[in-house]
């Protein structure tokens, strides 16, 4: 972006789009992640490089930036210097504290598991559209929704047999 | 099943609580003026509380348990953890790029593919190397944003001398009072996740940056490393 601020197009864009993205990012988001800053990370790297009414599906565009921040953000958090950052973050109100319980499993599974799964069970999308939508191939995207129901079923099971 | 992990999706959709499109894009805006705004950026925990923390415990430490000190800090630079060897690597005699035109440009000379995994970031202006996405991947990247906080400086060494303190990891080997200071570590994942791997942060003990790899299995942070250590041979 040149003057590094928001036509009113990509503006429009945004509100057209916010809902359905903001549901979705707060799905993908690592624990102790808003799914509103999610977002806001994806349209400035978006906005950096180009205009949003200039893209084609704007909308899957910046689902794929958001798994992949949210894939980047999960493996930071997994890192060393993290472990030190969990320290300070464990003396605020964000974290695996805040999900109900009934959640937290849902929450151990990737982002782009989650995003496959958010895509195909809720917006009902085919593999194939959400490969398409995350720039993966459609048996990669059945491989991901298999793994995160198969972790879920097992949780599951586990919890109906006590 | 299928019916109970909608209900979970949409549950977990509808926990967030939106700020609104408004408020996002007058952040979003500020951002990208390079205002300060919050957001994940600013999400970012500085070094500060961390630096209190250890403060607070190396007082504790010296006034109530020296004796616990003295008896389980090992005297030299590095401890051993499961009988592995460590600076396998040859990281001691490494000299490490000290711009960031010279970790660009280190960065931009990985290969495109690592063990057969491909590059799958951009590493043209050096902050991410990675390799693989749907897997496990490898990464090496610069965590030097850690070290400065509203002015106050820590040093690659000090930080890794407080990771080594810091009981979150599960720590192999470290060096900290050499000239080129470095941490090998395992860890898991913060969210509970079975996903574990290994790390190593790596820097020049006074420099500016810090170079944490990352891995799933030790031959895959070697192949990482012994890359990176190529291209620093490389540079000009």
């Amino acid at each position: 972006m040149a003057n590094e601020t928001i036509d009113s197009e990509d503006r429009a864009v945004v509100e057209r789009l916010y809902a359905g993205l903001q549901r979705f990012a707060a799905v993908v988001a690592p624990a102790g992640i808003e799914g509103d800053d999610l977002l806001q990370e994806a349209l400035v790297r978006v906005l950096r490089r180009r205009r949003l009414c200039e893209i084609e599906y704007p909308s899957a565009y910046l689902k794929k930036t958001i798994v992949r921040l949210a894939s980047n953000q999960r493996r930071k958090q997994a890192s060393g210097l993290r472990a030190l950052d969990r320290w300070a973050t464990s003396h605020r109100d964000v974290g695996r504290d805040t999900y109900p319980s009934d959640l937290i499993d849902l929450m151990r599974l990737a982002p782009g598991e989650r995003a496959v799964l958010y895509l195909a069970e809720v917006e009902g999308y085919r593999f194939d559209e959400i490969a398409q939508l995350l720039g993966c191939s459609p048996s990669a995207a059945r491989k991901r929704a298999s793994r995160g129901r198969k972790r879920l079923r097992a949780v599951v099971t586990m919890e109906a047999g006590r | 099943m299928t019916h109970e992990v909608k209900r979970q999706l949409e549950r977990l959709a509808d926990q967030s609580r939106p700020v609104g499109v408004d408020v996002l894009m007058q952040r979003v805006e500020r951002q990208l003026m390079g205002e300060p705004t919050t957001g994940l950026v600013s999400r970012k925990v500085g070094w500060r509380p961390v630096l209190v923390y250890a403060l607070t415990c190396v007082v504790v430490l010296v006034i109530g348990a020296g004796t616990w000190v003295g008896l389980t800090r090992p005297d030299s630079s590095f401890r051993r953890a499961e009988g592995e060897a460590v600076d396998r690597w040859g990281l001691a005699t490494l000299d490490l790029p000290e711009t960031m035109a010279e970790v660009a440009a280190v960065f931009e000379s990985m290969p495109d593919h690592l063990d057969g995994i491909p590059l799958t970031s951009d590493p043209t202006g050096g902050h991410l190397v990675e390799y693989g996405e749907d897997g496990p991947s490898l990464i090496v990247q610069v965590a030097s944003e850690h070290l400065v906080e509203d002015g106050a400086r820590m040093t690659p060494a000090e930080a890794l001398r407080r990771m080594a303190d810091a009981d979150e990891l599960d720590v192999v080997g470290y060096v900290v009072d050499e000239p080129v200071v470095w941490l090998h570590a395992t860890y898991a994942a913060a969210d509970g996740s079975p996903d574990t791997g290994r790390m190593l942060d790596l820097g020049a003990a006074d420099g500016g940056f810090i170079f944490e790899f990352g891995a799933p299995t030790t031959d895959a942070l070697d192949a990482i490393v012994a890359a990176f250590i190529e291209a620093v041979a490389a540079l000009p």
